[in-house]
């Protein structure tokens, strides 16, 4: 809040925006009245700017420019909620971004979707390095909204995960992964987001190995107490029982547990508790967690959605850990233990994860540029990426005699 | 050393083992067998003397064992194992490079294992002058340098292996450099040609157009309406080969800063490298302090009643609502912009447009301004 260089304009204003008819023409033409503040002197509209049409409004004027910065290319995937397309900075064409379209959705016809208002206005607050960074945003022509994004290349780390056939990891490079999701969500906490859907497919792979957490379309702040939150969120399999159960004041901890769920899962290389439905998965909790009881988590028998079958399952000991996460070492199984407490009070929190000993044993955690990389392809368009035509780098023995190599011939 | 043809008979340098230097290609001399009766003859030597002699020789001679050098003068001890056929015509060459590849092995160190360039080619020096002495010193030289090598290869033996495993590593990430320029180079040169046809193709418009015009019957000589069009399709190609291909305009400025670049920006990997293994695992990567609260200490209570509830009530308290994520929140808000200089930030929005420097901060990884601020965002 204290610097946004992200964003000049338009994104303060979106978040109100969703009860004017017309999404950001309006919305960006209602900041100077609801900002209180004139545009005219926070930016200066450059010449082009003011050579460009007359016709325009001050706030429209902004947007064109902002558009202009972008050239969008061809289109790299399509969600059911967005088109997300190639793009690149037209003053330095070698600046790649990815530029997501939101679509027009039919129900939210009014404003704007929820998730792109959650997106923009959490990811213009988080600058971390392992958080997609949100570079600008601006309204396309049929007043679509256009979020420019860091453009990450690599695939997301799903993909490697269940590339089993092609990619080999270790317990250094699952320990370099989790470092960097632990992180991010570490950071997000801090900054009392909730980030509220963590899975595999939402932690994207950078150039240069980096792993960054996205969609943000299900954050919130954290709530005040007595304010209702919703419990239908994070992707089932990776959902908590407290939010299973239908809690509405919850904290943090629902994104330990799916943290803990993407170790379980880096390891096994399979999702670790995948339920076909809320029922199925709560079934699946208590036979690999254990059953939750007044026992080990007090008052849950109140809370309004417990169901659980009749045979209980005692809490599962080290042991069993041990033989399913046992590549992980003692430390590794014992944070994948905290991270997986039913009890969401006992749950261990982000900055208590980073604290961990776990970090500090053997193996050390792989420097992000050695990490496996997704063979083929994009691997290499990486690596074209980063390096820049027409030069040859000479090796430094340049001033030393040349020496015969007696010793290759052997 | 010798440029006599391999036939040639005499020696130039007298080795100290002394056999005649020049590997004999028509007659043996030891059985004296001459190639003309024996056409698949085959030269042998032993690197204890390398005296030649046919394969015919050798196995009758040490195939059943040990046995001394058939040269009149050598008392050298061979065997059938150590027999080879000679890659140099000139076998004083052959030895020289057999001693050369010994003293290389054990002697691999690199330039990098020196403090100063002055160190390596003193270094380098030394090696040479122990080569010289195996090669062509006298008896007591090589016995002494034979001496110094022997220790060298004795003691250091771990150390010798760690420069050569060193070393290919070295060689294998050379190799595939190597492969990576030649490829860049290959796309390189493709895109040139693909430009340069573009461009020629759009130069044979010109004639085309120049004749148009002409048979139009437009305003102006004849030679005006030819440099008119001539002109304008020359801007046209400039463009087209500006927008679409910046690497090829004003190449030779570039290359010059890139290269730069690039070695600098080696050197510092390299550096990073080492620095990243040096120093412990840091989980926080750095930001830990950065976002401990500055202006305040957060208390493990505070008494307010209206929180009271929240903390005793069972909708609050048994999935975990954390009331102590609540009062950071309200700690943060509260003294959330204090120390925020508004004026700085305008000047910082003065020197360049937010979303540039926030793309430049992105891609050098680098967290933004934000930090230097005690209150986080």
């Amino acid at each position: 809040m204290a610097v946004s260089p992200l964003i000049l304009h338009p994104a303060g204003a979106l978040q109100n925006a969703r009860s004017v008819s017309s999404p950001l023409k309006n919305a960006a033409s209602t900041q100077t009245s609801s900002n209180g503040t004139p545009l005219a002197t926070q930016v200066v509209p450059n010449a082009t700017a003011a050579v460009q049409s007359t016709s325009l409004d001050l706030a429209e004027q902004l947007n064109e420019d902002e558009k202009r910065k972008y050239v969008k290319g061809k289109k790299l995937g399509e969600g059911t909620y967005a088109n997300v397309f190639l793009g690149f900075l037209r003053s330095d064409p070698s600046q790649l971004v990815a530029i997501k379209k939101i679509k027009i959705q039919k129900e939210y016809t009014e404003g704007m979707a929820p998730d792109a208002v959650r997106e923009i206005k959490h990811l213009q607050e988080l600058s971390h390095p392992n958080i997609i960074t949100l570079h600008s945003v601006f309204s396309s022509k049929d007043q679509n909204l256009n979020l420019v994004l860091e453009y990450l290349p690599l695939g997301d780390l799903e993909m490697l995960i269940h590339d089993t056939e092609h990619i080999r990891y270790g317990a250094a490079d699952i320990k370099a992964w989790m470092g960097m999701l632990t992180r991010a969500i570490w950071f997000c906490h801090q900054s009392f987001v909730l980030h509220r859907d963590i899975k595999p497919n939402n932690l994207l792979i950078a150039a240069d190995g980096e792993v960054k957490l996205a969609d943000f379309g299900l954050a919130r702040s954290f709530s005040d107490p007595y304010r209702l939150m919703t419990s239908n969120v994070i992707t089932r399999w990776y959902r908590p029982p407290e939010l299973l159960f239908g809690a509405q004041h919850y904290s943090g901890a629902v994104d330990v547990w799916s943290v803990g769920l993407v170790l379980a899962e880096l390891v096994i290389r399979t999702p670790y508790i995948a339920g076909n439905s809320e029922i199925h998965q709560i079934q699946l909790i208590c036979q690999a967690v254990g059953t939750p009881t007044e026992e080990n988590w007090p008052g849950v028998t109140k809370l309004p959605d417990y169901t659980v079958d009749k045979e209980v399952v005692p809490l599962r000991g080290r042991d069993h850990y041990m033989a399913l996460f046992g590549t992980l070492g003692a430390e590794g199984v014992d944070l994948l233990m905290k991270t997986l407490s039913l009890d969401p009070k006992k749950r261990i929190t982000a900055q208590d994860m980073l604290k961990h000993d776990w970090w500090h044993k053997d193996p050390r955690p792989t420097r992000k540029q050695d990490l496996p990389k997704k063979s083929g392809g994009q691997a290499k368009v990486g690596n074209d990426l980063g390096r820049r035509p027409g030069v040859v780098d000479e090796e430094k023995g340049n001033k030393v005699a040349r020496k015969l190599d007696f010793g290759a011939t052997k | 050393m010798s440029r006599k043809p391999v036939t040639g008979g005499s020696t130039v340098v007298k080795l100290p083992t002394g056999p005649t230097t020049a590997l004999p290609s028509d007659i043996c001399p030891v059985c004296k067998r001459v190639r003309y009766l024996n056409t698949d003859m085959e030269f042998l030597i032993n690197p204890e003397c390398y005296h030649p002699m046919c394969s015919n020789c050798v196995n009758n001679i040490f195939k059943s064992g040990p046995a001394q050098c058939p040269y009149a003068t050598c008392i050298k001890t061979l065997r059938h194992r150590g027999f080879r056929s000679a890659f140099f015509g000139d076998l004083a060459v052959e030895r020289e490079v057999d001693i050369r590849r010994r003293v290389a092995a054990a002697y691999n160190m690199v330039e990098d294992d020196f403090e100063t360039l002055r160190d390596y080619n003193n270094y380098l020096q030394d090696v040479e002058d122990l080569n010289f002495d195996l090669i062509s010193g006298g008896d007591e030289e090589r016995r002494a340098a034979e001496q110094k090598l022997l220790h060298r290869e004795q003691e250091f033996r771990e150390e010798i292996e760690r420069n050569k495993r060193r070393g290919r590593e070295a060689e294998l990430t050379r190799q595939k450099r190597d492969a990576a320029d030649a490829e860049a180079t290959r796309q390189r040169r493709l895109e040139e040609q693909r430009e340069e046809a573009r461009a020629r193709a759009e130069e044979g418009t010109i004639n085309a157009e120049v004749m148009e015009a002409l048979a139009r019957g437009e305003a102006g000589s004849a030679a005006e309406i030819q440099t008119r069009i001539v002109a304008q399709n020359r801007a046209r190609v400039a463009a087209i080969s500006g927008a679409h291909f910046p690497s090829l305009v004003d190449t030779a400025a570039r290359n010059i800063s890139n290269t730069l670049s690039i070695r600098g920006l080696k050197t510092k990997k390299i550096s990073d490298e080492e620095e990243d293994l040096s120093k412990p695992y840091d989980p926080f990567a750095g930001l830990g302090p950065a976002l401990e609260p500055s202006r305040y200490k957060l208390r493990d209570a505070y008494p307010n009643t209206w929180l009271e509830p929240a903390k005793t009530n069972d909708d609050h308290r048994v999935p975990g609502y954390s009331i102590s994520e609540y009062v950071a929140r309200a700690m943060f808000d509260a003294f959330a912009g204090l120390g925020v200089n508004i004026a700085d930030e305008k000047k910082d929005v003065a020197r360049g447009p937010g979303t540039a420097m926030a793309a430049d901060a992105a891609a050098t990884n680098r967290v933004t301004g934000r930090m230097d601020v005690d209150d986080v965002f």
